[in-house]
């Protein structure tokens, strides 16, 4: 050994000895603040020594840490004071085999002696005169007395990596903010959201930390006002990975995460120079931050500690310091020197996140390939049919050949030339079926290798596909939590029963679906359940249920939700659909179309509190699964409950398409959609009637060329193909111009443009690059009948349609504001930053009424009304404007400019409402002024 | 309204572009330059940033249900792009060669993109002085136009119209896509409704 060994293990040695005794003392009496306060110092000073013996100095750093953590100005836990005693033990270990050259392997005991200090802490410190108190002290000697030796079997035990990694994180099995409301597989869900919310937030402190690396490596140190932005960015991200670990439980990743914040905080306010040190410091902390996230075992508290110690002793280390040379660069220990890009890495080390654009993007390459390679399915087919062909003219040749043999024998032939000819046509023949023999063993081949290709594409896809679904059971915390709110809020008691949340679809689309899923228990619980005590009344278990379920159904997913409450009021919704609309005809309406209104846009917002069926709302869950190309449905018995049905195309799966082809343009029907194919004589069809007979049955009949909005070619339809589809649950014939052939596709969505177009489900490419549009038939027939419905006088739109509001302020808050107030009358508020967007908008959009600020950039009140007065079909849009300019000139300016309400800002809220109403004609003028 | 001059480059028998059916015009040409181009006779600018390609268009398949100045989609390097009818969305006379090979712009802005047919690209041009202006009543029922102008850029001494990229997108988003009366014509009155 070393004499500066020798020193340093003396010096460890008397360390290790003054802290038994201050152990001891403690044991004694766990209380005793001198005892206490020189274990810590000792502590300390063991650690300082063993820097570089590296087992020995994390058991200290772990020592040091339990110190730290235990509660201040109280005693000490007995099982903290005697797992002291054995971590004390274990460091004599470490020294005994040092100097014996037999290493022991610290590894385990730095293990043993973590779970020891975890089991402290998950322990409540017993009471003072508690049963175990005195044994424990007992104990306590007695552990010093015998020098225990560490047991054998912690040698034999599991290695580390399978140990629970309770130290560092809460352990699974008692996550601390689960609790009744989350499953195991919820915590999982929670734990793997956190992951890649903390990544994204690590690739940002990453792309930041690497810029002012740059900018100190560049100018050896960099003025910190000159990177706040980068230093900045740190320390949100920082900040945000503290408050969601915080949120979640994860408090060791909060506390470091806090500590690293505490520095970036000094140093964002408070140092004018970043030093090499700090910045090294820096980049080590958030390394170890990204470990912590990712491998919290290889982040253990004394290697925080550590990090923590020399970021707090830099933080105030100025350029000039750093050049004194009072604190020296410390070398990160080779096991701590990896890059953060590793560390990021490991996070989730059986996942990986890439972007969604570039997933999409591999996703539309893979469609691409397979509609491709499908394309080459075609080409192969009439391959085949070119064989076919030959294989008749080698037929032929031979038939012709045998003629001319016939020919020669039955006459003369002077000069054999017939004989050669027929001989010649022979060989023809003979070769055309070797020819053809050896296409078709290509053909084979071919067949045989597009057939790979084409399982090799499909898994491609399929496995790319696969990459952005996931399960329902994303959904169901959120659920669960609305449903607990709700049911409390309003005095239910309800329970959800969730079924088939395996059922997979694009991340996007549950995320889509929430919304609509939220509302529609809202909805449930706040009109659709009774009150426990009715429910017992009708006899009905005062806990009513909600059931989710989710189902595959060939190329769609179903979705169920249903309540067993009292179900829809009909005469309740036929009295308000009465009243709003006195023109229909309420009295001849169906069930069916009254639940129909119940969808229908602020149908509902005026019954919130009178209707004791449902409404609140339902249009919005209409249209979002209408963006999603899905339909909606409800059915309901008075009593038992209502049921909704959502159902959505699994729109990025390969689906058989029929192609056929109208106004010169090719369209695509997927397989699965069309139930029988007729050709039918034109004589069938009624035109007038709009049917069609077929097999004895008379169906609604449709014109393809006309739910395209094409014009009818009466050639293309002298023999039409009929297609007959289910919509809205009854058959329903469409004629087809011409049939093009069947083929695999890939449906894909409309772009970033459309999005949704009724009646279409999607697009498909062909193998040419081709793109052709999806149909969904039943979707494009209630378009069509919508189209007819537009075309009468309005009924159903008219009663239900909310008012439309612009809102043009170039405050955020204050359009933020306002458009809150209008949309909580169930209006649609819609918001625009100048009179310019204004105007731009205004080119698609026939608002009911304008709110108008004066001041705004671009284009301000004034500007906005003159352009206004220029606009033929918009210029009697009644405008409100609203300014805290109100002086006598902008009135009367606004008065000239045909301004119909001036109000002042800061507005009531039931001033602008009611000048809202007055405008619009929604109230008596008189009645509510301004 | 600026009357669409043909640039030099143009009349040299030039494109102002490398040659090339679709050429993606480099970002490095200069924040803040423009990309002019020609509705008719009307020659306008857009922030060259947000053009991310210039080309020819092939085939477009029409779909229903939809205003007249949306044109259809079309596929292009694996993104379905659908293709606006720019003159006919801001209500100037629509171009005597719509169809294939008429050119078009593709437009980019977050989250959207689409292709807008023109009559003609023009000369990528860098702005020497850009200026507010307030949109001009228009008396030829081109109001949707003159909000959507941000300023002039200036080029061979013409001063050309320069369109907001984020509102001309806000515009195109925000229209209502219901079948506009061209397309609604067609409908009309082909066949009863049977049920």
């Amino acid at each position: 050994m070393a004499p500066a060994e020798t020193t340093a293990c003396a010096d460890i040695r008397s360390s290790l000895a003054q802290l038994k005794e201050s152990i001891r003392a403690l044991a004694v009496d766990p209380g005793a603040p001198t005892a206490r306060d020189e274990a810590h110092r000792l502590v300390r000073t063991l650690r300082q020594a063993a820097v570089g013996a590296e087992g020995l100095e994390r058991l200290a750093a772990c020592m040091a840490s339990a110190l730290d953590r235990a509660p201040a100005g109280a005693e000490l836990p007995r099982p903290l004071v005697a797992a002291l005693a054995a971590a004390v033990e274990r460091c004599d270990d470490l020294i005994r085999g040092v100097e014996q050259g037999e290493a022991a392997d610290h590894g385990q005991l730095l293990a043993r002696t973590r779970e020891d200090f975890a089991a402290c802490a998950m322990t409540r410190p017993p009471a003072a005169d508690g049963p175990e108190g005195g044994d424990f002290g007992e104990a306590v000697e007695r552990l010093l007395a015998e020098e225990l030796e560490v047991p054998a079997e912690l040698f034999s035990e599991e290695p580390d990596a399978a140990r629970p990694l309770s130290v560092d994180l809460p352990a699974p099995k008692a996550p601390p903010v689960r609790g009744p409301l989350f499953s195991e597989a919820e915590w999982e869900q929670l734990l793997i959201g956190f992951h890649e919310e903390a990544q994204e937030h690590l690739q940002t402190l990453q792309q930041a930390l690497q810029r002012l690396q740059t900018a100190n490596r560049d100018q050896e140190g960099c003025a910190v006002q000159a990177h706040r932005e980068e230093i900045a960015a740190i320390r949100r991200a920082v900040h945000t990975i503290k408050g969601a670990s915080a949120v979640i439980g994860l408090n060791e990743v909060a506390a470091y995460a806090h500590g690293v914040e505490d520095f970036l905080d000094r140093l964002h306010d408070g140092t004018r120079t970043l030093a090499p040190e700090a910045m090294a410091g820096l980049a080590e902390a958030l390394e170890l931050l990204g470990l912590l996230v990712a491998s919290p075992e290889q982040a253990p508290p004394a290697r925080r500690e550590a990090v923590l110690a020399r970021l707090e002793g830099s933080a105030t280390t100025t350029r000039a310091e750093a050049a004194a040379g009072p604190v020296a660069p410390t070398a990160p220990p080779a096991d701590y020197g990896r890059p953060a890009e590793r560390a990021l890495a490991q996070i989730g080390s059986a996942t990986m996140r890439i972007q969604r654009q570039q997933l999409d993007t591999l996703i539309g390459l893979g469609n691409d390939l397979l509609a491709s390679i499908s394309g080459l399915e075609r080409g192969l087919e009439r391959f085949s049919t070119a064989l076919t062909e030959l294989e008749g003219t080698a037929d032929r040749l031979k038939t012709s050949a045998g003629a001319l043999a016939q020919l020669v024998a039955a006459g003369p032939d002077p000069t054999d030339r017939l004989a050669l000819i027929a001989r010649a046509v022979e060989e023809s023949a003979a070769d055309a079926v070797t020819v053809r023999a050896a296409l078709e063993e290509l053909r084979g081949d071919v067949a045989s290798e597009f057939g790979g290709q084409q399982g090799l594409a499909r898994d491609l896809q399929t496995q790319l596909l696969q990459a952005r679904l996931g399960p329902m059971a994303l959904l169901k915390p959120r659920l669960h939590r609305i449903v607990d709110d709700t049911a409390a809020r309003l005095g239910r008691q309800v329970r959800l029963v969730v079924s088939g949340e395996q059922v997979e679809l694009d991340r996007v689309i549950w995320e889509k679906l929430a919304d609509p899923l939220m509302h529609l228990i809202r909805n449930a619980v706040h009109h659709g359940i009774e009150p426990p005590e009715e429910r017992i009344a009708c006899g009905k278990d005062p806990v009513a249920t909600l059931s989710l379920g989710a189902r595959r159904e060939g190329d769609r997913v179903v979705i169920r939700f249903a309540d067993n409450g009292r179900g829809l009021d009909f005469a309740a919704i036929r009295d308000k659909a009465r009243g709003y609309a006195p023109s229909l005809d309420v009295e001849a309406m169906d069930e069916r179309q009254l639940s129909d209104l119940i969808f229908a846009p602020g149908f509902s917002t005026r019954t919130v509190s009178e209707m004791s069926g449902r409404g609140v709302g339902l249009d919005v869950v209409r249209e979002n699964v209408r963006d999603l190309r899905g339909t909606v449905g409800v059915a309901t018995r008075a009593g038992v409950g209502t049921a909704f049905v959502i159902r959505l195309p699994l729109t990025m799966g390969v689906v058989r398409a029929l192609l056929v082809e109208s106004g010169g343009a090719l369209w695509a029907f997927a397989l699965a959609d069309i139930r029988q194919l007729h050709r039918v004589d034109s004589r069938d069809i009624s035109w007038e009637e709009g049917t069609v007979r077929l097999d004895g049955a008379t169906l609604p009949w449709y014109s393809l060329p006309t739910l395209l909005g094409q014009v009818e070619d009466p050639v293309e339809t002298s023999r039409p193909v009929v297609l007959v589809f289910a919509a809205g649950g009854r058959p329903v014939a469409v004629s087809v111009p011409r049939l093009v052939g069947r083929q695999e596709i890939v449906i894909r969505g409309l772009g970033s443009h459309l999005r949704a177009v009724p009646g279409v489900a999607g697009a498909a490419v062909l193998g040419a690059g081709q793109v052709v549009p999806v149909l969904d038939p039943a979707e494009l027939i209630r378009a069509a009948r919508l189209r007819a419905d537009e075309d009468r006088p309005e009924i159903l739109l008219d009663i239900s349609r909310p008012l439309t509001v612009l809102v043009v302020d170039d405050s955020l808050s204050v359009r933020t504001v306002v458009s809150r107030l209008v949309a909580s009358q169930g209006w649609r508020p819609v918001a625009a930053r100048d009179g310019q967007e204004a105007v731009t908008l205004l080119a698609g959009l026939w608002p009911d009424c304008i709110v108008l600020d004066l001041e705004m950039p671009r284009m301000d009140g004034f500007a906005f009304l003159a352009t206004l007065a220029t606009m033929p079909t918009r210029r009697n849009i009644p405008v409100i404007m609203c300014t805290s300019r109100t002086g006598r000139p902008e009135r009367e300016r606004a008065d000239r400019l045909g301004v119909r309400a001036f109000l002042a800002k800061p507005c009531p809220e039931e001033d602008l409402l009611a000048a809202i109403r007055r405008v619009t004609g929604l109230a008596d003028p008189g009645a509510t002024g301004q | 309204m600026v009357a669409c001059s043909r640039p030099e480059s143009m009349d040299r028998g030039e494109s102002p572009l490398p040659a090339g059916d679709d050429h993606r015009p480099e970002v490095a040409a200069g924040a803040g330059s423009c990309l002019a181009f020609c509705l008719g006779d009307t020659e306008l600018a857009l922030p060259l940033a947000d053009v991310r390609e210039t080309g020819q268009l092939a085939a477009v398949a029409p779909l229903p249900n939809l205003p007249g100045w949306i044109r259809g989609i079309l596929h292009r390097r694996g993104e379905i792009l659908s293709v606006v009818d720019l003159a006919a969305f801001l209500g100037l006379p629509t171009s005597q060669c719509a169809g294939p090979g008429q050119p078009y712009l593709l437009f980019r802005q977050p989250d959207f993109a689409c292709c807008l047919a023109v009559a003609r690209v023009g000369a990528v041009v860098h702005p020497e002085d850009r200026e507010s202006v307030a949109p001009e009543a228009e008396p030829s029922g081109s109001a949707r136009l003159a909000g959507l102008i941000s300023g002039m850029c200036r080029s061979a001494g013409r001063d050309i119209p320069l369109l907001d990229s984020e509102l001309l997108a806000t515009a195109l988003r925000c229209d209502n896509p219901r079948p506009g009366p061209e397309r609604r014509a067609a409908t009309d009155g082909s066949r009863g409704e049977g049920q």
